[in-house]
């Protein structure tokens, strides 16, 4: 025991730099948005791995105000696009337009080019938006016109879809929605959470401005200084690379992905990428928590964020009246109480 | 030339102009025609005579009066040589008899009827003297069904004996899967064994993560945590006074960077000592059920 000993303190003397960068960003967060933390750690999860987030919840959870606080802590640059149903591919991506004075076409890139970017209510805009969207995600590049840019690092998109308003939407495939590599589900916060927002809220007072005030918001009084510059950041990716997976982890990554694809009311089951999903974001959440090593705990964690936006349940589960999140509790319960699906060596 | 035109006289044209005249003869309307045939009618019908030419001024239906056996109307008139007209006359009988439709007319001038001919017609009845309304028709019987009832009895038969041994062929079947399928071994059973060859180092890696994961079954069991969320689950289970130090121990076995699981066979061993001589009734029908 006197060697785990010794590595553990190895472990805290290297996690503890990034640790401190990552509870400095995460009180900055406190300090605007009231709970959540979550959020904030799925967030970081992404940021970390490079994968992208979808957010789903219904509008005033603060989720804008979390990602801008998020950009600002560790000063990256932040963009928001409203999707909507006029939206264009030119009007993410950029075009080019002519300039009457040299008369020639003068490429003007769009807001995509940009470290942290907000695609709010991504299901709002027609297809090939979405399409041109997600396409710059997994190429982290944009063509405009025969000129292709490469998209700044980190580029991360924090996409949001409201599940109560579904006229007039167009929903994602499960093969676009496969390119997220978490979908994280926003609940309502607590009564004391409640309480605090609303005190917040009430202290925010107001400013002078022209002849007359407006009411301060969130925005307005958050800190504009970071807590973290950009080499923080890689170091946290490259700590994230470092994470120590074990065989055994690897093993229970395995066995969930194949009770996905052989699960009597799943008739879409995860593909390769979900177990790849899966242990990047163990490994990060696996730093987040001050470990060099992932455990099961950070599969469990995070199952439902990786594997729930990836399977499709099939007509008989529906009709039954079954939810994914019921069915992939069940399933992450059979683990171990019922016979492993992955091939044993005897 | 004299000849062939002669011939052509005497062959051709001369038959071709007997037969025109016999043709106009035979068309040409004749006023006695009328009262060599009398037209007939029967009671309600209506008939029609066309081309009667009547002497003398213009002529119109009478008055008709309630007991007038005929009933009369002038279609159209039409002059016919200097005091004459030709008249279309309609009827319709009501009564059957032989009557003669120039007593229903008179002259439109109101002057008198003078010498007309005779325009008799003849109303025949069909029914008997003594009859005054048709015979009802005759009741038929409704025709049989017989051949739907046929069918429906066959196809009923069929349907009854298919259900029947759709019914009998599956649970025939149903119970010669369950006498050759054997029921999934329990988590108690599987754990045992498990435990065993954990502790004698033969377990392969999927092996060992597999036991890792039953023993986490085995504890959400034991506390009664199977409706938790599965996350929540194993944060309670690490704080637990059993199944914590279990866990932990297992997390530095089988997750650190520097764990071997083939060298630390005697720790494994020490770990799961608890587990090696686990009575069946440990676990208890729950459990079992929710491994099958």
């Amino acid at each position: 025991m006197n060697s785990s000993a010794a590595s553990q303190h190895e472990i805290s003397e290297e996690v503890l730099k990034n640790a401190q960068f990552i509870q400095a960003v995460r009180d900055q967060v406190a300090t605007v948005v009231v709970g959540q933390d979550e959020v904030v750690e799925r967030l970081l999860i992404s940021l970390f791995t490079g994968g992208h987030i979808l957010l789903q919840g219904v509008p005033g959870l603060a989720k804008t105000l979390l990602v801008s606080v998020l950009s600002k802590s560790i000063d990256l640059d932040f963009s928001r696009i409203q999707f909507t149903i006029d939206l264009l591919p030119s009007d993410i991506l950029g075009s080019q337009i002519l300039d009457q004075k040299t008369n020639e076409f003068v490429t003007r890139t769009g807001p995509i080019f940009t470290n942290l970017l907000l695609a709010d209510e991504i299901n709002r805009a027609a297809p090939k938006v979405q399409g041109a969207l997600l396409e710059a995600m997994q190429e982290r590049k944009v063509t405009i016109g025969n000129e292709t840019f490469p998209l700044p690092a980190p580029f991360l998109v924090i996409a949001t879809q409201n599940p109560v308003e579904q006229a007039g939407t167009f929903e994602l495939p499960e093969a676009q929605l496969d390119r997220f590599m978490l979908c994280h589900r926003l609940d309502y916060p607590d009564p004391s959470e409640e309480r605090e927002v609303l005190k917040r809220n009430m202290a925010l007072g107001i400013r002078r401005e022209d002849r007359g005030a407006v009411v301060n918001t969130e925005f307005d009084v958050m800190q504009q200084q970071p807590v973290g510059t950009a080499d923080d950041l890689v170091a946290c990716m490259q700590a994230v690379n470092d994470i120590h997976v074990s065989d055994t982890f690897v093993e229970h990554v395995i066995e969930v992905i194949n009770r996905t694809r052989n699960h009597p009311n799943i008739e879409l089951g995860c593909s390769p990428r979900a177990g790849i999903a899966l242990v990047k974001a163990s490994r990060a959440r696996a730093l987040i928590q001050g470990r060099n090593y992932v455990i099961p705990e950070d599969l469990f964690v995070l199952a439902e964020d990786v594997i729930l936006h990836r399977i499709r349940l099939n007509y008989e589960a529906l009709a039954d009246g079954l939810t994914g999140q019921g069915v992939l509790q069940d399933m992450l319960r059979d683990l171990g109480a019922t016979p492993s699906l992955v091939g044993r060596e005897d | 030339m004299r000849d062939r035109q002669a011939f052509f006289r005497t062959l051709i044209l001369q038959p071709l102009a007997l037969v025109l005249l016999a043709c106009v003869y035979g068309a040409a309307p004749s006023p006695s025609a009328a009262a060599e045939e009398p037209s007939s009618a029967s009671v309600g019908m209506s008939q029609r005579i066309e081309d009667v030419i009547l002497p003398g001024s213009e002529l119109q239906v009478k008055q008709i009066t309630d007991d007038d056996p005929i009933i009369l109307r002038i279609v159209s008139i039409h002059p016919h040589g200097p005091d004459m007209f030709r008249y279309e006359l309609e009827y319709y009988g009501l009564q059957p008899g032989e009557y003669n439709l120039a007593d229903f007319l008179e002259r439109k001038d109101k002057s008198a009827l003078g010498e007309l001919p005779a325009i008799p017609v003849r109303i025949k009845s069909i029914l008997p003297a003594s009859r005054v309304e048709p015979n009802s028709p005759s009741a038929t019987s409704i025709p049989r069904i017989g051949g739907y009832q046929f069918w429906m009895t066959i196809i009923f038969l069929l349907w009854t004996v298919g259900a029947f041994l759709i019914v009998f062929v599956k649970r025939k079947s149903a119970n010669e899967t369950d006498e050759t399928q054997q029921p999934p071994p329990s988590l108690s059973d599987r754990l045992q064994p498990m435990v065993e060859k954990a502790i004698a180092g033969k377990l392969t890696q999927t092996q060992m993560a597999e036991l890792e994961m039953m023993l986490v079954a085995f504890w959400r069991k034991r506390l009664h945590l199977e409706q938790t969320d599965v996350a929540e689950v194993t944060r309670i289970l690490r704080q637990h006074e059993e199944a914590g130090p279990l866990l932990q121990q297992l997390e530095i076995l089988l997750h650190r960077p520097d764990a071997d699981p083939q060298l630390n066979s005697p720790q494994i061993a020490q770990i799961l000592e608890p587990y090696q001589n686990l009575p069946a009734d440990a676990l208890d029908e729950e459990l079992a059920s929710l491994a099958t």
